[in-house]
């Protein structure tokens, strides 16, 4: 019987392989498994009950049970392996693919930035090899552009003031995902001051950094002990400002092309840092006196042929030199805002005094007349009209207070309907016109007197408070996509999308104007120039 | 389980949720980009004033200009008088031409003039003296816009306001200036806030100069009251953006 055990054992262990083999219909490891089971328990069941039963003749043959029990975990192992081990055909013939090489490649997110027409790139030439494109110099193919340039600014009025200034009353920047990779958030933020090395060869690793170090010139102003920061190819180093630690004031005004540093961890260069190398005051941005806004200097160009400038006055502020604290009266009187208008021309104000209604920036118009259709009677006249004016360089809010001037003639008329950059028509009711019958020509100034009011005392939104709020790393401003005038959707899975996608570029204007407090005399800041830039960051 | 083993366990839990807490409070993003618009610059203009005045005749021409004042408080300048104390007699004033000039490269909202003062006082020299007469109380005084030949008039300011000319001397009006327009802000002659409004008061450069002709005088029907008797007045101009 024993013998008859074995036999059986070997014949279900067949079977198990044959059918875990051959059956569609099973899971295979389920359908092996369980056969062995009820085939073992059958084999042990059989073999314990012979032996209680079996006489000494039979007791011999446990010596070949255990040799049978040896054969069967061979089998089992070799059934088991076969089958799990792959599905090749065992026959004359065969088959066989592979899969060799397979490659996992990381996307891209870059950006670019086309202000007023140029674009620059966050790589490539000029950057500083970290996917950040700090500005670049001129003529450098990847400069950035600046994002506005304002000529003849006067306190209280919108850009193009009186119709007398040489270019476009805002800027226009528009960014762009260049990536494969969508990008998850992007921000507007304010640069800390800031430069590039000016060096012709890269210093060596290992040997101490001099006691001050050759830049390009310096946007804002850096003092004494502050923490300046060499940034290249992803790789950091900080110095001290100064030439000790007993240095106190000033150390490098905006425009300076040398900062003294000193007291650097780790001691000596642990990078080659060269040209393009980022070089930023990572103290700066703490009051209005170290912003990256800086006032950078008298005019020397009147901003009308003939006129006085900035130079001729000895009653302007005189930009800081040497170790003079500046002041940055300008950069503290210049009203800023940041407002998108999407590709189907809705807005939202990112930056600057929101307007009431919510849908603008309160940014003060300063367009000329195209078309004459006011009326010309000198009553009050709730006729409403379409004015056709020059491209609006800023906004205007429905019932803001217009006035329309010509020389002696002037009309003031109330906005029937919002109106925003880049319309070219104002709808407007209520319009007075003096003298009686007065026309207007296309030297019509029109100007929205509100908009101008409500700037004019408003220092929260000044390019200083901007510096020092929206720094780097503390109040960078999110810029969710506009979904309607006034509104962004904040929970957007991502703000600039990779390249070739719906929302992969977005569009952004940027203007300023003065403000005019009242009962402030500005003759401080008459001819004078300052100096900003602003950061657009893209995170994945 | 020991009790050590545990307490590891438990602490390298803590130290995980400590970390989570604090990088989830900024995404710290693998993929990331700047770029920097530098160097945007914003210009402010000038407003700078300019007056030139010559004798009715043409004669003896006066510059004076804000920007050659004292740095402090600056834009501010004290020139010499426009009226020279000449001699006048019973209605026949004198005048002066004057021209007002915006030397900067802003337009001016608001053109302001005013007569912060006028001090009576005794002609140096003059062998009679009237007995009661007030010169800064009875003399006439004018101020008459006109095109630059100074002849054709555009708008009279004072004594009426209107267009063309002004109307005849009228007795006292140099006083009656006086005490309405003495002082800056809120006395302003020419202004934004005027009619007829006028949101550029005095455009840029020569060729938008305003021309006046301002005459005070002793009233023709004096009666001998004003002899000797002199008025000391300044006259102040005031433009703004």
């Amino acid at each position: 019987m024993r013998t008859q055990a074995h036999r059986f054992a070997l014949a279900a262990t067949a079977l198990t392989a044959f059918v875990g083999a051959e059956s569609p219909r099973f899971g295979p490891v389920g359908f092996l498994v369980g056969l062995f089971a009820v085939s073992g328990a059958i084999a042990f069941g059989w073999n314990w009950w012979e032996g209680r039963h079996a006489g000494p003749e039979t007791k011999s043959a446990a010596k070949s049970f255990v040799q049978t029990k040896r054969i069967l975990m061979a089998v089992m192992a070799l059934g088991v392996a076969s089958y799990v081990g792959g599905h090749a055909t065992l026959a004359t013939f065969s088959a066989e693919t592979s899969n060799e090489n397979s490659t996992a490649s990381s996307g891209t997110l870059t950006m670019s930035d086309t202000s007023n027409a140029t674009t620059c790139a966050s790589f490539g030439a000029g950057t500083s090899a970290d996917n950040v494109n700090s500005g670049g110099r001129s003529p450098n193919s990847n400069y950035c552009a600046a994002a506005i340039t304002l000529t003849n600014l006067a306190p209280g009025v919108g850009a193009s003031a009186l119709g007398v200034n040489t270019v476009a009353g805002m800027g226009k920047i528009v960014l762009k995902n260049t990536g494969s990779s969508d990008g998850r958030f992007l921000y507007l933020l304010a640069p800390y001051v800031n430069t590039t090395l000016n060096v012709g060869s890269p210093y060596t690793v290992g040997v101490a950094p001099p006691s001050s170090v050759p830049v390009f010139p310096v946007r804002g102003t850096v003092m004494a002990q502050d923490n300046i920061v060499f940034s290249y190819s992803g790789v950091t180093q900080t110095c001290k400002a100064g030439a000790s630690a007993a240095s106190t004031g000033v150390q490098a005004q905006g425009g300076a092309t040398s900062i003294p540093i000193y007291g650097c961890s780790p001691a000596t260069w642990n990078y080659a840092y060269g040209a393009n190398t980022r070089v930023y005051d990572s103290s700066s941005d703490t009051s209005n006196a170290n912003t990256e806004c800086y006032d950078s200097g008298k005019t020397t160009t009147a901003g009308v042929v003939g006129a006085t400038k900035g130079t001729d006055l000895d009653f302007n502020e005189v930009p800081a030199t040497g170790t003079t604290s500046p002041t940055n009266g300008l950069c503290q009187a210049l009203y800023m805002w940041v407002q998108e208008q999407d590709s189907t021309g809705m807005n939202y104000c990112f930056f600057g005094q929101t307007s009431t209604d919510g849908s603008q920036c309160v940014a003060p118009i300063n367009s000329t007349f195209v078309s004459n259709d006011l009326p010309t009677a000198n009553t009050f006249d709730t006729t409403t009209t379409t004015i056709t004016v020059s491209t609006l360089t800023g906004n205007v809010q429905k019932n803001d207070h217009l006035t329309i001037s010509d020389g002696p003639n002037t009309a003031t008329c109330v906005a029937n309907a919002a109106a925003y950059i880049n319309d070219t028509t104002i709808s407007v009711k209520s319009c007075h016109s003096y003298p009686a019958g007065a026309t207007f020509t296309s030297n019509a100034i029109v100007r929205d007197t509100d908009a101008e009011g409500l700037v004019d005392n408003d220092a929260t939104h000044s390019i200083s408070n901007f510096d020092t709020t929206y720094k780097p790393q503390l109040g960078e401003i999110p810029l969710p996509p506009v979904t309607s005038n006034g509104n962004v959707n904040t929970n957007a899975a991502y703000q600039l999308t990779h390249a070739g996608s719906s929302l992969d570029t977005r569009t952004f204007y940027i203007g300023v104007c003065m403000i005019a407090p009242s009962s402030t005399a500005q003759n401080n800041l008459q001819g004078e120039t300052a100096t900003f830039g602003l950061t657009w960051h893209l995170d994945q | 389980m020991s009790l050590a083993t545990l307490k590891k366990a438990l602490l390298s839990i803590m130290v995980v949720g400590f970390i989570s807490s604090v990088t989830v409070i900024r995404t710290d993003a693998v993929f990331s980009n700047e770029i920097k618009n530098p160097g945007s610059t914003v210009s402010t203009g000038t407003l700078t004033l300019e007056t030139n005045w010559t004798d009715s005749s043409g004669n003896n021409p006066h510059t004076c200009r804000s920007i050659d004042g004292p740095a402090s408080p600056g834009n501010t300048v004290t020139c010499s008088p426009m009226f020279t104390n000449a001699i006048e007699y019973p209605g026949s004033p004198q005048s002066i031409h004057l021209t007002v000039v915006n030397t900067g490269s802003e337009a001016a909202s608001a053109l302001d003039m005013w007569m912060p003062s006028c001090s009576d006082g005794i002609t140096t020299g003059s062998p009679v003296v009237g007995l009661d007469g007030s010169a800064c109380g009875l003399d006439t005084f004018s101020i008459q816009e006109t095109a630059s030949d100074f002849s054709t008039p555009v708008a009279c300011w004072w004594p009426a306001r209107a267009a063309g000319s002004c109307p005849g001397a009228i007795d006292g009006a140099l006083g009656v200036f006086k005490a309405n327009y003495n002082a800056y802000p809120g006395t302003k002659l020419y202004s934004y806030t005027s009619t007829p409004a006028q949101a550029v008061a005095l455009g840029i450069g020569a060729a938008n100069a305003r021309y006046f002709v301002i005459s005070v005088g002793v009233p023709a029907d004096d009666n001998g009251a004003l002899q000797g008797r002199s008025a000391l007045f300044p006259l102040q101009f005031h433009i703004e953006s």
